[in-house]
């Protein structure tokens, strides 16, 4: 505290002590809000179902209704959210593909309800997806200001792919 | 002659047990940072604890400059998880998010990423003629997020003359202040 | 900035920042939003280095009241320590 750069030095560093400290509180404050949402997914229709190169492909859409307005807080800087089809096949113990992804930056516009929504194909390694049963679930990963990453799983549907090709009309 | 090199000399005034004081309290900065770094890659679990992220592929959700913590423990992958991979014959290590998983019964596992910002998928970022990724290639789980921290890695990485000048001016620095 | 005047400053930089801390995470809260937070305690920072930076006159109000000096002439001759500490020097 002798010099005028001393002085600077220490209360510059004091001062991001004090941010860190208030950030820190940001971060467990998040423990305080509510983190349950509800949501209603449900398959719309398979509009394709077939294979290339020996590997089975599948457009599905769905209808998501959800609201997540409560999970926004201070600590929030975005959500992602996305929708899974988990499956098994003779050839794997376990696959999970996103059929949907969704960048949510603001509250305003994380009242969702959508119809008939598509984005990636779902496509299996081999030919497993014939007769199999789906299971769409709804996802959401919360990038906060600072702190813990977080994935959360609510809302699920099954639905069972058809035991024939299903063509496009335009395909 | 050695009077001029005496005054030249920034540390011909400093007695020599100070020189040797100094020395230690730079080598017990540099040790404690790597104590701290050899701590935190046993507690994860992966070989680089922590991350800087140097691309704006994962916009708006990390930023270049932002710091990640990573983790690596046995659980299996799962779709969502944001992880850091580094490909073949490529340097710098990919933070994307996994978009596809395929878990054999024998436990092998086939990972497809993307990146948020990026319109498809990373087939394209791999080496030639690879459609997956494995565990081998995958560094860690981001787990935790301090935004900004990062930066003046960045500027080190856009000005690599930067960093020889910033270990040089606090090289200096450390060595030759004296304790009053 | 003497002695008393440093423990003053100390005194008023970390109030200062801290109730600016405070008073931005309360109201930060309420708002929900950070940003207000973050600027608060910039604010307190800033605040402080215009108050603690300067040799302001409050600071300097207990100079030490050193002893007088007292000029005795010595047994020790002062001309000669000058030329010693030369010669130890060079060797």
């Amino acid at each position: 505290m002798y010099s005028i750069t001393q002085r600077a030095n220490t209360i510059i560093c004091f001062g991001g002590m004090v941010l860190f400290g208030v950030l820190l509180l940001n971060v467990l404050s998040r423990a305080f809000f509510p983190n349950h949402v509800d949501v209603d997914i449900k398959l719309n229709s398979v509009t394709r179902l077939n294979k290339r190169n020996s590997i089975e492909y599948a457009e599905v859409h769905f209808d998501l209704q959800t609201d997540l307005r409560p999970l926004f807080n201070w600590n929030t800087k975005m959500l992602f959210l996305y929708v899974v089809a988990e499956y098994q096949t003779k050839q794997n113990v376990i696959s999970q593909e996103v059929l949907w992804d969704h960048i949510l930056m603001d509250k305003e516009k994380a009242n969702i309800d959508v119809k008939n929504i598509f984005k990636y194909y779902l496509v299996d390694q081999g030919l497993g997806l014939r007769n199999n049963t789906i299971n769409l679930t709804f996802n959401y990963n919360v990038i906060p200001i600072s702190g813990l990453l977080t994935r959360h799983k609510d809302g699920s549907h099954q639905f069972k792919l058809n035991d024939r090709y299903l063509l496009d009309k335009y395909y | 002659m050695s009077e001029l090199i005496g005054k030249l000399n920034p540390f011909s005034n400093i007695p020599k047990y100070q020189i040797a004081q100094q020395i230690i309290n730079f080598g017990l900065i540099v040790s404690t940072a790597l104590m701290i770094w050899k701590f935190l890659m046993i507690a994860s679990g992966s070989e680089s604890p922590i991350v800087v992220v140097l691309s704006g592929s994962m916009k708006p959700a990390f930023e270049r400059g932002d710091l990640l913590y990573l983790d690596m423990n046995e659980g299996p992958f799962r779709v969502g998880e944001i992880v850091v991979f580094k490909i073949e014959g490529k340097e710098i290590p990919i933070v994307h998010r996994i978009l596809q998983i395929h878990e054999k019964s024998n436990g092998l596992v086939d990972i497809l990423t993307k990146g948020d910002n990026n319109p498809v998928d990373d087939r394209g970022l791999y080496a030639e003629g690879q459609l997956w990724l494995n565990r081998n290639h995958i560094i860690g789980r981001a787990r935790g997020y301090l935004p900004y921290v990062g930066m003046v890695t960045i500027m080190m990485h856009d000005f690599p003359q930067l960093k020889i000048f910033l270990v040089v001016v606090l090289a200096l620095f450390v060595l030759s202040t004296r304790e009053q | 900035m003497d002695f008393e005047g440093q423990k003053y400053a100390e005194t008023v930089y970390q109030n200062t920042i801290i109730v600016f801390g405070i008073l931005g995470w309360i109201i930060g809260f309420y708002q929900q939003s950070f940003f207000i937070t973050f600027y608060a305690v910039a604010l307190g920072t800033i605040i402080s280095l215009i108050l603690c930076l300067p040799n302001w006159k409050m600071f300097c109000s207990n100079q030490l009241k050193w002893q007088p000096l007292n000029v005795e002439p010595t047994t020790s001759p002062t001309s000669t320590s000058p030329k010693l500490d030369s010669d130890k020097k060079r060797k």
